[in-house]
């Protein structure tokens, strides 16, 4: 194990604005996008992250580093110590904290996961848009998304005709 | 041309105005449309449908919508009285029909994975429902599921029409998943038998309620079928397995299962509702072909003491049994627990 701890192969990650990550692959590897880079052999020591800026991206590794599944040397003793409900609870907790971020960041967030094909995360940062539209009047959901009702009073009007059913 | 001076207070008023909407421009983060399309997919239609009045950007999103759910509660509101008066039950239905009839019209039919209608629906509709069978397998969806349960035990349950997936239309017919009739359709054993082969890259096929049926016969060799449930087929005698079977979901009387060899089967959940103690089908019925068995779930009622076979099989790739047993009948005939012992 300890040699494998040694050896592990480390990634930088380099966004746009300059600043660059080093991470362990397994950890790059959570994002589809990064893992199809590497098994295609595209990706040399560093990988530019385009649209990602450093402060969204540093929060990405953040999550890639939680979720990542332990099978280090590190990671094996605690998951040999704690069950694996509890480490499930855990990191419920933690997404719950990791996810109490701005609106902007939240849909930087959804982009980046989507970017860089993060399920988890993208499950994660999308939830509350689905819970904001699913709970919500439209106004409210106007308001949370930032969008403004551009349609004509007529075009309203024969959209609700269309699907009265959808808005009782 | 006069050069303009950068530094002049209107300038700077009118880059102070820039750089706010440009924040303000940051603030809106409105996400792409793709992003939005695959936040929307995770909505029930109803809620999918609402989104349309947002403004002119969400007007066609929910067009593509993969999840094509269909069921009673979702549709219509909760009735404020019970139980409802026939009339209501058809007005209910009626309002049901048109709604289902609205989104399947505004829908692109592109993208579609799951499809689903759940309702009751009796015979008297059918030319409804075969045009909600023909958009389902025009989309190509990957899930299929018709559950038509009838409300009313005296008149004639929805009758699928298995002639809708004949050759012309089972070439569209990539549903992979599942397919899944209920209730009382009259599907004869025939019929099963040409879906089954219209389907070619069926993986699961659910049946429930078939009162019809006497036989399933999957025993192709190139079926690729590898979930199967059954439930409550009352006339059910035998099932003929096929070798790639890796699932097998079983609730009825107790059954024949006769595989054309030794089959790849590995789970299998078996509720029996007649008296047939455990130990006696396990060993008759199941017979010795299903040597890589990995999990046994078995319901049963030990109405007498199993008669075993001189010579038992062994499952050697056994990990998990678990047996649900009902004991009845009077002390004498009392199964005995340590013939278990033997498993």
């Amino acid at each position: 194990m300890a040699t494998r701890e040694a050896g592990k192969k480390m990634i930088m990650l380099k966004s746009p604005d300059g600043m660059e990550f080093e991470v362990e692959e397994a950890v790059a590897m959570e994002s589809q996008t990064i893992r199809k880079m590497i098994e295609d052999d595209c990706a040399d020591t560093a990988i530019l992250i385009p649209n990602i800026n450093s402060k969204i991206l540093s929060r990405v590794i953040e999550y890639c580093n939680k979720h990542v599944p332990t099978t280090g040397a590190t990671g094996a003793a605690a998951s040999d110590t704690v069950a694996p409900a509890a480490l499930a609870e855990d990191l419920k907790i933690w997404d719950a904290e990791f996810i109490k971020v701005n609106r902007a960041t939240r849909f930087d967030l959804i982009q980046a996961a989507s970017y860089l094909n993060i399920k988890g995360l993208l499950d994660l940062t999308s939830q509350t848009t689905i819970d904001t539209i699913s709970d919500n009047s439209l106004e409210e959901i106007r308001s949370f998304l930032s969008t403004k009702n551009d349609y004509l009073p007529e075009e309203e009007q024969t959209i609700r005709r269309e699907n009265q059913w959808a808005f009782q | 041309m006069t050069k303009r001076n950068i530094g002049s207070d209107e300038d700077l008023r009118l880059h102070r105005t820039m750089v706010k909407r440009k924040k303000q421009g940051l603030q809106l983060t409105n996400l792409p449309t793709d992003i939005l399309c695959s936040i929307l997919s995770q909505l029930p239609i109803k809620e999918a449908v609402r989104t349309s009045i947002l403004s002119e950007q969400w007007k066609c999103l929910w067009h593509h919508h993969p999840n094509l759910v269909f069921t009673l509660s979702s549709m219509l509101p909760i009735p404020r009285t019970l139980p409802l008066t026939p009339n209501d039950d058809e007005l209910r239905k009626h309002e049901f029909t048109q709604r289902v009839d609205a989104v399947l019209q505004q829908h692109s039919g592109v993208g579609v994975e799951n499809v689903q209608f759940r309702a009751p629906f009796e015979d008297d509709q059918r030319d409804q429902i075969n045009r909600w069978v023909n958009f389902a397998i025009a989309s190509k969806a990957k899930q299929l599921i018709f559950d038509f349960l009838t409300a009313s035990p005296m008149r004639p349950p929805y009758n699928f029409d298995l002639r809708l997936l004949d050759d012309s239309n089972s070439l569209h017919l990539r549903c992979k998943t599942l397919f899944r009739f209920s209730q009382g359709t009259n599907i004869t054993d025939d019929d099963l038998q040409l879906l089954v082969s219209s389907c070619c890259v069926l993986e699961l096929l659910g049946i429930a309620s078939c009162r019809m049926l006497t036989r399933v016969q999957l025993s192709h060799p190139s079926n690729p079928l590898k979930h199967l449930h059954v439930h409550d087929c009352r006339l059910l005698q035998a099932m003929e397995l096929n070798f790639g079977l890796v699932e097998l979901e079983y609730s009825g009387p107790s059954i024949l299962l006769s595989p054309p060899g030794t089959l790849l089967l590995k789970n299998m959940c078996i509720e029996l509702n007649d008296m047939c103690p455990s130990l006696e089908y396990i060993f008759t019925k199941l017979d010795n072909n299903v040597p890589r068995l990995e999990m046994l779930t078995l319901h049963c009622t030990e109405s007498k003491r199993a008669s075993l076979p001189g010579k038992l099989h062994k499952f050697s790739y056994l990990k998990h049994l678990r047996l649900e047993l009902t004991f009845l009948g009077a002390p004498r005939s009392k199964s005995d627990i340590l013939d278990f012992a033997c498993l």
